[in-house]
């Protein structure tokens, strides 16, 4: 017995270390719309545009940026790495930690503070602007928009041109 | 009973050596589950009720998720929107966007779960907010201290500077956050209904009121401040601005600022101090050209400010 338990706790430590090594691969986007770009510099062409919690495999290191293949069309591209979290989510936005919720989707997913919780939190009548939020939320600037404003203002566009 | 015990706490124990290891507690127990559970004599019970100590545990041990920072800077944004109402010149706040993300493209954090966006409020007085997340509030009062784009920059460069740094999210009281993870740890969040989502709300109005109490009424701490400005500066620099235009914006206040104020007076260190210390920083950067091509856009955008 004695013995079988010390070979199961360095087979434990062999394991967990292995596995943490192996996460190394693989991220998960963490932002709700995560640029995948053409080069790794601010205001690179954007090849698509990832959701929250996507896969994406690591396939370079370039300072904080990655280049990385998403998982379900097998897209490559540049991702910031403050885009990227080394752990699994498994709970989309919007989607609510409810009864449904199952118990790894609550480790994983969300200590709690969602669009469930929002909704109760404006339920209680406080003095909340959420309409202004929301109009400031849809102000989005265009990539060519936000080029022309950056070479018009002498500022520095990145070269994203460059091949 | 006594071995059965004895057992759990050493599988505990391992689990908290592999968590202080930098391992992650649900990934070992996930292991344990694969290998026989019966080798070494614990039930599918106590496996199941040790996964979720360790999970409280692990949530104990790592940040708000990106999607809970979002959540919360709605909350703060929608606070701060209904105390200082938001304008409704739409120029100003696009020239706003365009300046607000040139620079946060060259911050260390370029993207945030809902990104960055900028909104005018038209108060008079010297104002600036971050909530979490990147909902980032100017006052008409703060952009009449700009007499250029470059000093425009500089007051959202530090605003981005608080958001790149989560100094929001460090304004809430802690207990807070280790009641609302112990609260999903529990047998009952499996079935969490009216009274978990109750109180799980409670927890969030506390911690929106933890930020905006700062925001508004205490301000940040000296060492925050400081590391705000600092990012600013490089943000500034990085992006073609000039990291002066910082300096220019603070002795501008100073000199507007009134020392019973409710606004920057209240929740930011004095101007000058701040001056003294950025200072050298301004040494090791470029300072910046082509004011000149901005200034027309400037004047027409904010104009009617």
């Amino acid at each position: 017995m004695g013995r079988t338990r010390i070979a199961l706790i360095f087979l434990l430590f062999f394991l967990a270390s292995s596995a943490v090594l192996a996460a190394g691969g693989w991220r998960s986007v963490s932002v709700r719309q995560g640029a995948l770009r053409l080069s790794p510099m601010p205001f690179g062409k954007i090849v698509a545009s990832l959701p929250y919690g996507e896969r994406v495999e690591i396939l370079a290191e370039q300072g904080v940026w990655f280049k990385v293949r998403e998982e379900s069309q097998g897209l490559q591209g540049w991702m910031h790495g403050a885009s990227l979290l080394d752990r699994k989510l498994t709970l989309r936005p919007g989607e609510t930690v409810g009864p449904a919720a199952s118990e790894d989707e609550l480790a994983l997913g969300g200590k709690g503070f969602n669009a469930q919780v929002e909704a109760s939190y404006r339920a209680g009548g406080r003095r909340v602007d959420y309409a202004s939020v929301d109009r400031m939320e849809g102000i989005n600037v265009h990539a060519d928009e936000q080029r022309l404003f950056l070479r018009q203002g002498g500022l520095l566009a990145g070269e994203e041109e460059r091949p | 009973m006594r071995k059965i015990f004895l057992k759990f706490t050493m599988v505990l124990a391992l689990a908290c050596g592999l968590l202080a290891a930098g391992c992650k507690t649900t990934q070992v127990l996930d292991t344990l589950g694969a290998i026989q559970v019966g080798g070494i004599g614990i039930s599918e019970t106590q496996l199941t009720s040790l996964k979720k100590t360790a999970r409280a545990m692990e949530r104990a041990f790592t940040d708000i998720t990106p999607e809970q920072e979002y959540y919360l800077g709605r909350a703060v944004a929608a606070e701060l929107l209904a105390k200082y109402p938001a304008s409704d010149d739409q120029e100003a706040v696009r020239y706003l966007n365009l300046i607000g993300q040139s620079l946060a493209g060259f911050s260390d954090r370029p993207e945030t779960f809902g990104g960055y966006h900028f909104l005018l409020t038209s108060d008079e007085g010297i104002n600036a907010f971050a909530a979490p997340g990147g909902l980032i509030l100017v006052s008409r009062g703060m952009l009449r201290c700009c007499r250029d784009e470059d000093m425009v920059a500089a007051v959202l460069a530090h605003e981005i500077g608080h958001v790149q740094q989560k100094h929001g999210l460090q304004a809430i009281r802690k207990n807070r956050l280790s009641s609302a993870f112990s609260l999903m740890a529990t047998e009952g969040a499996k079935q969490m209904g009216t009274p978990a989502l109750a109180e799980l709300t409670s927890v969030f109005e506390g911690s929106i009121h933890d930020v905006t109490a700062t925001l508004v009424d205490s301000g940040y701490s000296r060492a925050f401040e400081r590391e705000a400005d600092a990012v600013a500066l490089t943000l500034l620099a990085r992006a073609g601005y000039d990291p002066g235009a910082l300096l220019a914006m603070l002795a501008e206040m100073k000199g507007r600022l009134t020392p019973k104020g409710l606004d920057f007076a209240k929740t930011h260190p004095d101007p000058a101090e701040r001056i003294k210390e950025l200072s050298p920083l301004l040494d090791d950067l470029a300072s910046g050209s082509g004011k000149e091509l901005r200034r027309q856009r400037f004047q027409r955008a904010l104009a009617r400010i």
